[in-house]
């Protein structure tokens, strides 16, 4: 029998119950475990905030996305988004499931190599690849997809130091029909510059065109938008095979399917907006299964999804500091985790529930975070019923890019813990410590103060 | 570092040639009992030898066939085999045994000797071409045949009337059973003494103990015959037609059929055709003074190797694919080729879908597929947790197989389409149109498939159009008798829909179970298993391909021996591969294997247990082009090679009824830093009550890059490294 929540006197407009037209505009709900772990244990025993992620729901929507792609398209390889969430135990479950490693740096290619990737098992995307790192993704076999001229001439340059052409793929930019139409990456095909870049390459026979890379943008919500680009890619395969006489081994869709979670200008929640990934997989396997390549001549089909697969799979347990009312009379609640360790705040409005629902009437709230900032916003407004200070509430989806772009800003980063298949809980990576911020740093000579040590005796 | 080469190079040019040369003189003697090695010859040799006259005869008429087939440029691997030296070295003991050896004699046999040749050059040409069975010994039969009857009419030629000392050599020593076979042994090279027959014999048990044990068998089965009859014993052993019933009983209980509990009774039944026709010929070349020689042999052989040639059924004998080696052998060939090898006669298909699949209903399921109807597959498409669909299932759409895309299987020509069935809503069936949108293809011979239940409209061939194997044929739906969305494949014998399936076979899939992937080269898919089709990699082709001329040598440390072997990786004429170590002289070993687009598979290891090529054999008995990293797959190899003598000898004595020592494989692969490693682990299992096995390690690592192949082997056994080896060039 827990204690209800006592609250300050207020006079507040009543929302629960009544039905509009959408329903019922609010709904209780609270969410005690994550896969079977009771989330009070997980927080007492490593703390909050704390990053938890399922194992279980990782291999689970990697295994219904593949088979949507898979049982559409007989070449299918998928390729574990790096970026999105790198830490080691996330990337080598991927792996395991058969992905290969996309990373779009030199650090995040020494990261896949340190987990044991095989250079020919890493796709080699962005827009700054450095003369070494080309030079050492050649030489073990990485797919490198070239960006920009610049890059080309240089990719150029460390190809004469092989024997054979080097094999690689050019990104390709393209109008898909959306907005904001991405064209900062890649080559443009509607503008020929695509084309074009083939050309150079080929004319130079220093290089070999392997593949086309395209990343038509983030969280697109048509899966049209992928067929139309898929379509292009393909015509755009045919044409340089019809002048060149090259075979496009590849074409690589790239990532940005959405997620469940909703962003803030949506309207309708994620769950119910998203278009189920087999919509995106039909729209891609039908366009290239449609474009009439030569049976044994099939390019075989990357995506580098990430934010899709793993989001799901990542939930936020954090603890209520206070309560507060604002000047304007809205409810306030500050919470231990802010936009340093949940960037993703800043794009989705996140589902946030109390562990326990101990009743009293629901009402919106912000939630701030810790830092002494006042962009440190977690949920601009939210639903909540009343909680008192110590109180648990878990955040999610927050599997996606939280753990790569969090910020140890103000505060340490918190633990991420993994519940494996079997109800195991491990910690994948621990709470930072100040050693671990400092270490880096170097105190010039000058700057040490000198201690006077007395000696006794 | 290493204590290497021990093999002083051969410098003598005249050394290699006196090899050569003396191979090429062995090789016939032992190619009359069906053996090939100089040291059979060598025995089969000095037994001619014992009345030297007579096989100094044998030798001329050997050395002129083989002269004569060269100068008339007849097939090198012909003459290599001894094919025309073994008959001109019969023709020559046949005459040298009829006449004294004269100077116009030699003459006279040389000139029987070339038509010998002429004869088996015909003859083997038209046999190979028309009927497919081998010529055996016809050419000396008849030359010997043509110069007898001329020899009538010439007066030059001088019968041998001194009998010839050695006959009566050791006779009467032995039980007169065992004095009659040995003579009868020796007979086929036309010695009459039991010595002869001794040194016969001694070659024959070299050669193979089967062999030995089924000339018993003939030899019995042809001389009960004959007793039972109350045949002649003057034929027996004066005429020694007993060679024909041990030669015959040889050649179909183990040399052309596959040696088994059958084969040895029909070699038994051989021995006593032979014994029939021998005393038919008897009295019917007797008025015509003609020695029936080896014809009871060529035509019982022949008939009864042809008879299982022309067979329709699987029967109980099996002809012996391939180059005829030693019973036990040809044997040993057959059984781990039907293990591990699909049956050439059951046609083989690749799965006509992408992705995971489940089988709802497999060969003789529970459903449908019943009676005529038996060897067929559903397939449909399930997640981890069983469900069929999302949403709610009420609608085909709903099903994660529908609007799934269907390939061809393998190459072919459409022969039939419909396409205009509507989808039933889920649980409903059209039994009206049972079979529901399908295509049937035409792939070769009788062998047709049909894929049903499609989507209305969604059929991409048309008839006529001829397709490729992985060709998009349309897109599954649910017409026809389907209440969900699934695919029904088939093989049939015939074009028309809903024609009695056939029994096959799908190639190069992965089974996946709660316990992992399984790699499988050829089966049949049961019931609820996960089957995907192989992904092939081509990187992993690269690392395990075994190039044609490609040489690798290596440094290897085994226990205390530090010692370098060469390989050379060689295709034939007819791309048949090999490696083969290269050694300046003894007895190199070799590994013969196939490989394709999707795998390969180490065929056979012939040589020493402890040479490292043996190790390749068992480190890489099989390896798929596989993308995926995390397959596991099985293996049955012959432990032949890997046996000390003993347990080979019992081995290979209880191989027709049972194999007494089980090899197993079970193999995985990773890319690691420096390339892909096979890792293979073996478990033998023997009956034997001693150990049997000579360095065979429990756990196999082949290190192989690509373009480069292996470049390292370490071998381990409970966990220590007992080989290892690494490339040096």
């Amino acid at each position: 029998m827990t204690k209800a929540t006592y609250q300050k006197p207020t006079i507040i407009r009543h929302q629960g119950g009544l039905s509009q037209k959408f329903g019922r505009p609010t709904r209780r709900a609270s969410m005690e475990r994550i896969d079977g772990v009771p989330v009070e244990e997980l927080m007492e025993k490593y703390g909050s905030p704390l990053f938890v992620f399922s194992e279980r729901t990782i291999r689970e929507r990697y295994r219904q996305a593949h088979r949507a792609f898979s049982i559409r398209y007989p070449k299918v390889q998928f390729a574990w988004s790096y970026k999105t969430n790198y830490i080691d135990a996330i990337c080598r479950i991927y792996h395991q499931e058969g992905s290969w490693a996309e990373v779009v740096s030199d650090m995040e290619y020494d990261m896949a190599r340190r987990l044991g990737v095989p250079g020919n098992q890493i796709l080699f995307n962005g827009p700054l690849k450095t003369e070494e790192a080309l030079r050492r993704a050649f030489k073990e076999g990485a797919h490198v997809h070239i960006d920009h001229y610049d890059e080309l001439y240089m990719a150029e340059q460390v190809a004469k130091e092989f024997d054979e052409p080097v094999p690689v793929a050019i990104r390709v930019n393209m109008d898909t029909g959306i907005y904001p139409r991405w064209d900062r990456f890649g080559f443009n095909l509607d503008a020929g510059e695509a084309f074009n870049a083939v050309m150079r390459m080929h004319s130079g026979g220093k290089l070999k065109i392997a593949g086309l890379h395209s990343h038509i943008g983030t969280f697109i919500l048509d899966p049209q938008a992928y067929g139309r680009a898929a379509s292009k890619l393909a015509e755009l395969a045919k044409r340089i095979k019809r002048e060149t006489g090259e075979v496009i081994s590849y074409i690589d869709l790239g990532g940005g399917l959405p997620s469940r979670s909703t962003l803030h200008e949506q309207y309708a929640p994620g769950t119910d907006s998203t278009p189920p990934i087999d919509d995106y997989a039909a729209a891609i396997c039908d366009a290239l299964l449609g474009a009439g390549f030569p049976t044994d001549e099939l390019p075989t089909l990357f995506i580098e999804s990430g934010r899709a697969l793993i989001d799901d799979a990542g939930t936020m347990i954090t603890r209520v500091v206070g309560n507060k009312r604002l000047a304007d009379g809205r409810r306030a609640v500050i919470v231990d985790a802010g936009v340093n360790t949940l960037f993703t705040s800043f794009w989705y409005r996140h589902d946030i529930l109390p562990v326990h629902d101990k009743g009293g009437m629901p009402e919106d709230t912000v939630i701030y975070g810790p830092l002494c900032m006042n962009i440190d916003v977690v949920r601009p407004s939210v639903s909540l019923p009343p909680l008192s200070a110590g109180d648990a509430l878990v955040i999610r989806p927050v599997g996606a890019y939280n753990v790569t772009q969090w910020m140890q800003f103000i505060r340490l980063r918190p633990p991420v813990v993994l519940i494996g298949e079997q109800g195991e809980v491990d910690v994948i990576r621990r709470a930072e410590c100040v050693d671990d911020i400092k270490g880096p740093e170097q105190l010039p000579e000058r700057f040490v103060e000198k201690r006077h040590v007395r000696v006794v005796g | 570092m290493f204590a290497l080469s021990d093999n002083k190079p051969w410098t003598g040019a005249g050394v290699q040639g006196a090899k050569r040369v003396a191979a090429t003189l062995l090789r016939p003697y032992a190619q009359v009992y069906f053996a090939k090695s100089p040291w059979v010859g060598f025995l089969f040799a000095a037994a001619t030898f014992l009345a030297p006259l007579q096989g100094l005869s044998g030798l001329i008429g050997l050395i002129a066939a083989d002269l004569i087939a060269r100068w008339l440029g007849q097939p090198k691997d012909l003459i290599d085999r001894g094919f025309f030296g073994f008959n001109g070295l019969l023709v020559g003991l046949a005459i040298g045994l009829y006449y004294n050896l004269t100077v116009p004699m030699v003459g006279f046999l040389v000139l029987a000797v070339f038509f010998s040749v002429v004869v088996g050059a015909v003859l083997h040409y038209l046999t190979t071409r028309y009927i497919g069975v081998p010529v055996l010994s016809t050419p000396f039969v008849f030359a010997v045949w043509a110069a007898l009857l001329a020899t009538r009419r010439f007066s030059e030629a001088e019968f041998a009337l001194e009998p010839i000392l050695v006959t009566h050599w050791g006779a009467g020593l032995l039980p007169a059973g065992v004095e009659l076979y040995l003579r009868s042994l020796g007979a086929a090279f036309f010695q009459l003494s039991v010595a002869s027959g001794l040194l016969v014999f001694l070659g024959l048990l070299i050669f193979s103990r089967w062999a030995v044990l089924l000339s018993m068998f003939g030899f019995a089965g042809g001389w009960i015959v004959y007793s039972a009859m109350g045949g002649s014993a003057v034929d027996l052993s004066s005429h020694l037609i007993g060679f024909n019933f041990i030669l015959a009983a040889v050649a179909v209980g183990g040399m052309g059929i596959v040696l088994s509990v059958s084969s040895i009774v029909y070699s038994i039944m051989a021995g006593a055709l032979a014994a029939m026709l021998a005393a038919g010929m008897l009295a019917l070349l007797g008025p015509y003074q003609l020695p029936v020689l080896a014809m009871p042999f060529i035509l019982a052989t022949q008939l009864m190797l042809f008879v299982v040639m022309v067979r329709t059924g699987k029967g109980a004998l099996e002809l012996v694919n391939g180059e005829w080696e030693t019973p036990e052998s040809n044997l040993n060939r057959a059984r781990y080729r039907h293990e591990r090898y699909p049956d050439p006669a059951v046609p083989v298909v690749y799965l006509p879908v992408s992705g995971r699949w489940m089988i709802s209903q497999g060969p003789d399921g529970e459903h449908t597929h019943q009676g005529a109807w038996a060897h067929a597959w559903d397939f449909e498409v399930d997640d981890e947790k069983g469900k069929k669909h999302r949403n709610g299932g009420t609608t085909p759409d709903d099903f994660y197989a529908y609007d799934a895309p269907v390939y061809a299987p393998a190459d072919g020509k459409v022969v039939r389409v419909v396409d205009a069935i509507e989808d039933n809503p889920v649980g409903e069936v059209d039994t009206a149109n049972n079979w529901g949108n399908l295509v049937i293809l035409w792939h070769s011979g009788q062998v047709y498939s049909a894929l049903c239940h499609l989507k209305k409209g969604s059929i991409a061939v048309a008839e006529g159009q001829p397709v490729v194997r992985g060709q998009i044929l349309g897109k599954l739906g649910n017409s026809g008798r389907s209440p969900i969305p699934h695919l029904h494949y088939q093989l049939q014998a015939s074009p028309e829909i809903g024609a009695p399936t056939l029994k096959g076979e799908f190639l190069h899939y992965v089974v996946e179970n709660g316990h992992g992937k399984q790699y499988v080269t050829h089966g049949v898919p049961d019931l609820g298993q996960e089957v995907v089709p192989l992904a092939t990699d081509e990187n992993v082709r690269r690392a395990v391909t075994l190039a044609p001329g490609r040489e690798w040598t290596w440094a290897v440390s085994r226990g205390a021996e530090r010692f370098e072997e060469t390989w050379e990786s060689r295709i034939d004429p007819l791309g048949a591969r090999k490696i083969v170590e290269k050694r300046k002289r003894g007895q190199a070993a070799s590994l013969s294997f196939y490989a394709d687009d999707a795998y390969m598979t180490a065929l056979e290891y012939e040589g020493a247990s402890r040479r490292l090529l043996g190790l390749l054999y068992l480190g890489l008995p099989r390896v798929p082009f596989a993308k995926d990293h995390d397959l596991t797959w099985s293996d049955n190899l012959s432990a032949a090679a890997f046996l000390n003598p003993a347990a080979n000898l019992l081995r290979d004595l209880f191989l027709p009824v049972r194999e007494l020592v089980r090899m197993r494989s079970h193999s995985s692969m990773r890319w690691a830093e420096h390339g892909l490693v096979v890792t293979t682990h073996l478990e033998i299992n023997s009956d034997l009550p001693f150990t049997v096995d000579r360095a065979v390690p429990e756990r196999i690592e082949v290190h192989c890059i690509p373009d480069m192949g292996p470049v390292a082997i370490r071998a381990y056994r409970n966990d220590h490294l007992i080989c290892q080896a690494d490339l040096i060039s």
